[in-house]
């Protein structure tokens, strides 16, 4: 029996809970390259994703997960060949991951998972994050004024933001990046992808688009065959908490949500497949 | 690599406009960025070129203030090239008084950051401020730009020097362009000139492409002819550091 650990990295908002509930409805109700193992029936313990189940199930968006919350679901795998794998998939608040970057301290619960991980699972939604113009090219034709510049707040460009998480995160792991990494394995999901504006494009292109130092810091330190970049729609259409959808209510979630394969290409419905790529499944 | 330069020769501005080019996914010669250790350095001096808010326009990085420390702030960069060659790359960004202080007076208790930056450095960017020596003041700062070449000639030997003409919107007269040039010549015939202006950022990319790519291998040693100085053997023994 496997008992991989992966790691699952992602801010408040940034779709974590809603993969979960699909993954999960995936992986019982229509399976792909994993499945969960019928000899074991029904995990024991569902209840960190009963919220999100009942809302799905009622083409509604999830609410936000609590702050403090840190649950995992046992899951267990089989896949194609008949390797069984237990996962614990983790469910938690997003701030638990900003507060990493703010006070630049990582619990040891945080720590022991990050060194026993075989994989990361990076969850960015693209079309949320900040990143700044800059006026380099206009400043000797701005007037100035003679002020001293006021001191500015303290907001990061998205770009270095993630690449400190990162870089914190391998530091606290052990991980130097002297020689290119061939562990953890990164998989980076580019969550939401239906709010893309090019869609069509191969998703890593899409993240050098959008948050190009990462994009550099994420190719210049993984091994080619290390790390992936997919994108993601857990729900194929964004959701909200007061609405219902239909197509959610009549063919039910698990019918809804794709991913985009690393080397682009149509819609899969298959949204285990990610995971099994971490896993080497 | 050591910044060299008067107060407000742009020092600042060359250092922050590359990492504003990186962060648009650029490279720095032919590497790509790999990490920063020093990115909240990097990001406090971009915010003030950034639109942000309206309430706070955009403008050049604040004066690099003196403060009590002896040695400067070094902003780190990684870089990894198409070879797999990995680089640290650190970048003293010093107060440019220590510099015009250090070219008068060597040994003068506050040029003792700008002594730091010239032992230490594989390589020197050197700047020249064109808007001031293109501006009344431009007989001075001729003298000043003159003073810190021929200082940094005593001390440079074989390491690798670029010349910034930087603010290179504005030119220079000719006859002073062309004393700073033989000045240059005199004390550091090895200097690459580079012309930089913050209307076209990539001039400034250049400029540090070129000081990493000449600082990128590591000179090659001389070989050691060992001295005879006595029938022991090891008293001629010299370390591993014998060559400096």
């Amino acid at each position: 029996m496997d008992t991989p650990e992966l790691l699952l990295l992602g801010g408040p908002n940034s779709g974590k809970t809603h993969y979960a509930g699909q993954l999960y409805g995936r992986l019982r109700r229509r399976p792909g390259v994993l499945e969960l193992r019928k000899d074991q029936g029904t995990p024991l313990d569902l209840s960190a994703l009963d919220e999100v189940f009942k809302c799905l199930e009622k083409g509604r968006a999830a609410g936000h997960t609590p702050t403090g919350t840190w649950s995992e679901i046992l899951l267990p795998l089989v896949d194609k060949s008949g390797r069984c794998l237990d996962l614990r998939w983790p469910d938690y608040g997003g701030e638990q991951l900003e507060s990493v970057f703010d006070q630049r301290e990582i619990s040891e619960k945080w720590r022991s998972r990050l060194v026993e991980a075989d994989g990361w699972m990076i969850l960015i939604r693209l079309e949320s994050e900040t990143t700044f113009d800059d006026a380099l090219n206009q400043l000797v034709e701005r007037p100035s004024d003679g002020t001293t510049p006021a001191v500015r707040p303290n907001t990061w460009d998205a770009n270095a933001k993630w690449v400190e998480l990162l870089q914190l995160l391998l530091h606290v792991s052990g991980t130097g990046n002297h020689q290119r990494l061939e562990k953890p394995k990164l998989a980076v999901l580019l969550s939401c992808y239906d709010e893309i504006k090019r869609p069509q494009d191969i998703p890593s292109n899409v993240l050098g688009e959008y948050l190009p130092l990462l994009s550099s810091f994420i190719n210049s330190n993984w091994s080619s065959d290390s790390f992936s970049v997919w994108g993601l729609s857990s729900l194929g259409v964004p959701l909200t908490p007061d609405d219902s959808n239909d197509d959610f209510v009549d063919e039910g979630p698990e019918e809804q949500g794709w991913v985009i394969l690393p080397e682009g290409g149509k819609q899969d419905e298959d949204l285990s497949k990610p995971i099994a790529w971490l896993l080497e499944v | 690599m050591g910044v060299l330069g008067a107060q407000n020769s742009g020092k600042t501005t060359l250092l922050t406009a590359n990492y504003l080019q990186l962060l648009k996914g650029r490279k720095i010669s032919d590497a790509d960025f790999s990490g920063s250790r020093t990115l909240g350095a990097w990001e406090s001096l971009a915010a003030h070129i950034r639109f942000e808010d309206s309430a706070r326009t955009p403008s050049f990085p604040p004066h690099t203030p003196r403060g009590t420390s002896r040695v400067p702030g070094l902003l780190h960069l990684a870089m990894r090239n198409q070879n797999e060659e990995f680089r640290d790359i650190l970048l003293a960004d010093a107060p440019g008084e220590w510099f015009t202080r250090w070219s008068v007076k060597e040994d003068a208790p506050e040029a003792e950051g700008a002594r730091w930056v010239v032992k230490h450095a594989d390589a020197f960017i050197v700047m020249a401020d064109c808007d001031r020596l293109s501006s009344p003041e431009r007989g001075a700062t001729r003298g000043e730009t003159r003073e810190l070449i021929e200082r940094l000639g005593n001390h440079v030997g074989t390491r690798p020097v670029v010349f910034v003409w930087a603010k290179y919107d504005k030119k220079p007269p000719e006859k002073i362009e062309g004393a700073i040039r033989r000045a240059l010549i005199n004390s550091i015939p090895h200097a690459i000139e580079h012309q930089t202006t913050t209307n076209d950022p990539d001039t400034l990319l250049a400029a540090l492409a070129q000081t990493v790519d000449l600082a990128w291998l590591p000179p090659s040693a001389k070989a050691v002819t060992a001295p005879v100085l006595s029938k022991q053997p090891f008293y001629s023994f010299r370390g591993h550091h014998g060559y400096s």
